[in-house]
């Protein structure tokens, strides 16, 4: 019988308390709003929460790797640009998403050789990279978006179709999810990512191909961070230079509330994926409440704040004991 | 007991210190001296002051920048907090009391004490209860921009900016010629000199950045100086973009975001120079900047255009200033041991 309950308990277990959350803001806001609970309405929410977690799922691996990339808003904004630049010159829309991804992967490139090869901090090199890369965004479109008359048919059905009332888009993000989670669990590759954001020194020293990984998570961060502004292009349906701040504040959000999540303290792809809903939720639900978006942003940030403090206070015992561990040995020489 | 060797460091010392320093002011010396060919308004003592204007705002906020790196930490909160300081002023010049105002220095006391808020939340946050540093100030940093809102939901405030005199405090002059921002330049420049390099006090921020372990068990009280770090910079932050939006003579909310950037570029380049956070070489860093938007405003560049060339001036600045000597020859880009390095990286303190 004790075992039972002890199974029952285990799911209140803090590595599921954003699982709850997600649940408790969607039975509240079913609650307080009839347009919430139809339907279509909560597939709108898992289609709009496809943008956030394409949009942040390299940056997920980098932070977990003790990096940060903040170039990611800039990145998408740099690649919708360049999709809707070369579309409207009229190459095929297959070919200009290439190109765009192909391009903003040089981004990528470039951060990771300016964190290899010249040890500049990560935070330091992708500040830099924001300021080129939207500035380049400004100038492919001499400083206004591109806005297009119509969609190609095939990515409209991506992003806006339906199998079953189900979203196309969630289908495809899942299943990147479901790839990217059998990366980070069951290869060695997912091994070596903690490794080194748990201790750089003695990764090196294992022999983990350290820098290769790096270039490799850089360049990965920067292509999929593209690959999400291609997907805000169809959703906005101009190329934007400018993604005016939220995104910035959203995928971060995602990111560290999904670190509370399965493996605590630590970003992994399931929790991000479950952080951009609960993003994608929060946004959704407030708007059909006639909330002002900024009471979201403040929301937001009290949620990682908590977040944060949740995380450190349930590690703060163990923490505790091995102070006490060592203050014994200083004492007892 | 055998003589130590010596390092490629102290065998190179005079290249080491100079160098880095030496292809600073070429590099300044080339952008001047282009910037003087392409435009002929560019070397006039009226360009020289316009200048030190534009000094002053990426100045004043990387000055306080310099303390939180200088302790170890990052801060990515201050462009956002300056937002809600700014706004703060704004409402309080132009909304409060059904639209009558109050006038501008209690005003702009109210509005540094607003960001100083959130300055207190970092530090205690990151000092004392020992949170990771990257997030808190992002958490931290989006509650203040989300609030900056509530003051007119992101509209401008533009009212009784002309009659309550507030322009007077990025416009005014002293003596009729020294602009009122060139003086807060140099005398927080100053005190910040005094403070962080010719003071204890100072060299326990140093202290606190390099080994927080030993500074703690030489009776440092880290906490407070990771918390008193966190306050000069959202004070320092608050102060710049209440400048900034003086001379705009509107408060916008979005008007502190272009702060982020020029601020840890200003930092990082004094930190290539001198191999550790210092206040002069922050005031290089911001004056590389300064000198860079002030020629391209000369020449019409489109504003995005300046980003992009000054993005990758700086980036060529740091690369160009980190070549350093080893075993006898020039290696590009290898960097000794001892280089101060940020400590910060988002998980630190969740991790272990």
């Amino acid at each position: 019988m004790r075992n039972f309950f002890s199974k029952i308990f285990k799911i209140f277990q803090p590595q599921f308390i954003l699982i709850w959350t997600l649940m408790a803001l969607i039975v509240a806001f079913s609650f307080l709003s009839s347009s919430f609970r139809a339907y279509d309405n909560l597939f709108e929410i898992l289609r709009t929460s496809c943008n956030t977690a394409v949009l942040v799922l390299g940056l997920t691996w980098i932070i977990a790797m003790n990096e940060i990339d903040v170039a990611f808003p800039d990145i998408a904004a740099f690649g919708s640009m360049v999709t809707a630049f070369c579309v409207m010159e009229g190459l095929p829309w297959s070919l200009s998403i290439l190109i765009a991804l192909l391009t903003s992967a040089f981004f990528g490139l470039i951060s990771g050789m300016l964190i290899n090869i010249f040890k500049v901090p990560s935070l330091i090199a992708t500040i830099g990279i924001t300021t080129i890369a939207k500035s380049a965004a400004y100038i492919i479109g001499k400083g206004s978006p591109i806005y297009f008359s119509k969609i190609d048919p095939t990515v409209n059905f991506l992003v806006y179709g339906k199998i079953y009332g189900i979203p196309v888009l969630f289908i495809i993000v899942l299943l990147l999810y479901i790839l990217a989670a059998f990366l980070q669990n069951r290869t060695k590759l997912g091994q070596y990512l903690y490794a080194l954001g748990e201790n750089r020194q003695a990764a090196f020293e294992a022999g983990i191909p350290g820098k290769k990984i790096i270039y490799a998570f850089f360049l990965l961060s920067a292509t999929l961070a593209s690959l999400g502004g291609v997907l805000l292009l169809a959703s906005f349906s101009s190329g934007q230079p400018n993604f005016q701040g939220s995104y910035f504040v959203d995928g971060l959000s995602a990111v560290f509330l999904g670190a509370l999540t399965i493996k605590i303290g630590k970003p992994n792809v399931i929790g991000t994926l479950i952080g951009a809903i609960i993003i994608s939720t929060l946004t959704n639900g407030l708007t059909l409440l006639g909330v002002p978006f900024y009471v979201g942003i403040i929301i937001k940030g009290l949620l990682m704040l908590v977040g944060v403090v949740m995380i450190v206070a349930t590690r703060y015992p163990f923490r505790k004991a091995t102070r006490k561990i060592h203050t014994q040995s200083y004492s007892s020489p | 007991m055998a003589k130590r060797a010596k390092t490629d460091f102290e065998k190179h010392w005079a290249f080491q210190a100079v160098f880095p320093l030496l292809i600073f002011f070429t590099i300044i010396t080339i952008i001047i001296v282009i910037f003087s060919i392409l435009s002929k308004e560019f070397l006039t003592a009226f360009n020289l002051l316009q200048a030190l204007k534009y000094l002053a705002n990426t100045g004043i906020v990387s000055l306080g920048l310099t303390f939180v790196v200088a302790v170890g930490k990052s801060d990515i909160s201050f462009h956002y907090v300056s937002c809600f300081a700014g706004m703060t002023m704004s409402y309080f010049i132009g909304m409060f009391m059904g639209g009558k105002g109050i006038p501008p220095i209690p005003a702009i006391l109210l509005g540094l004490f607003g960001g100083l808020i959130f300055g207190i939340i970092n530090g205690i946050a990151i000092g004392k209860f020992k949170l990771p540093d990257m997030i808190t100030t992002i958490a931290v940093g989006s509650l203040a921009w989300g609030m900056a809102y509530l003051y007119n939901g992101g509209n401008y405030i533009y009212q009784n900016f002309l009659t309550s005199g507030i322009i007077q405090f990025s416009d005014g002059k002293l003596f009729g010629w020294l602009p009122f921002p060139v003086l807060y330049l140099f005398s927080f420049y100053i005190i910040g000199y005094i403070i962080l390099h010719c003071t204890t006090f100072g060299r326990r921020f140093y202290a606190t950045g390099h080994n927080p372990v030993a500074a703690s068990f030489s009776g440092i009280k880290v906490e407070h100086y990771i918390t008193l770090a966190y306050m000069i910079c959202s004070l320092m932050a608050s102060f710049s973009n209440m400048l900034m939006t003086a001379a705009q003579g509107n408060g916008n909310v979005k008007g502190g975001l272009v702060l982020l950037m020029p601020a840890w570029a200003a930092v990082f380049v004094g930190i290539s120079i001198f191999k550790k956070p210092t206040v002069y070489g922050t005031f290089l860093g911001a004056f590389l900047i300064a000198i860079m938007q002030n020629g391209f405003t000369l020449m019409h560049t489109p504003y995005y255009v300046m980003d992009l060339i000054i993005g990758i001036t700086l980036i060529f600045a740091i690369l160009v200033s980190r070549i350093q000597i080893k075993s006898g020859k020039v290696s590009a880009f290898k960097l000794s041991g001892k280089e101060f390095q940020l400590q910060s990286t988002s998980q630190r303190g969740i991790q272990k």
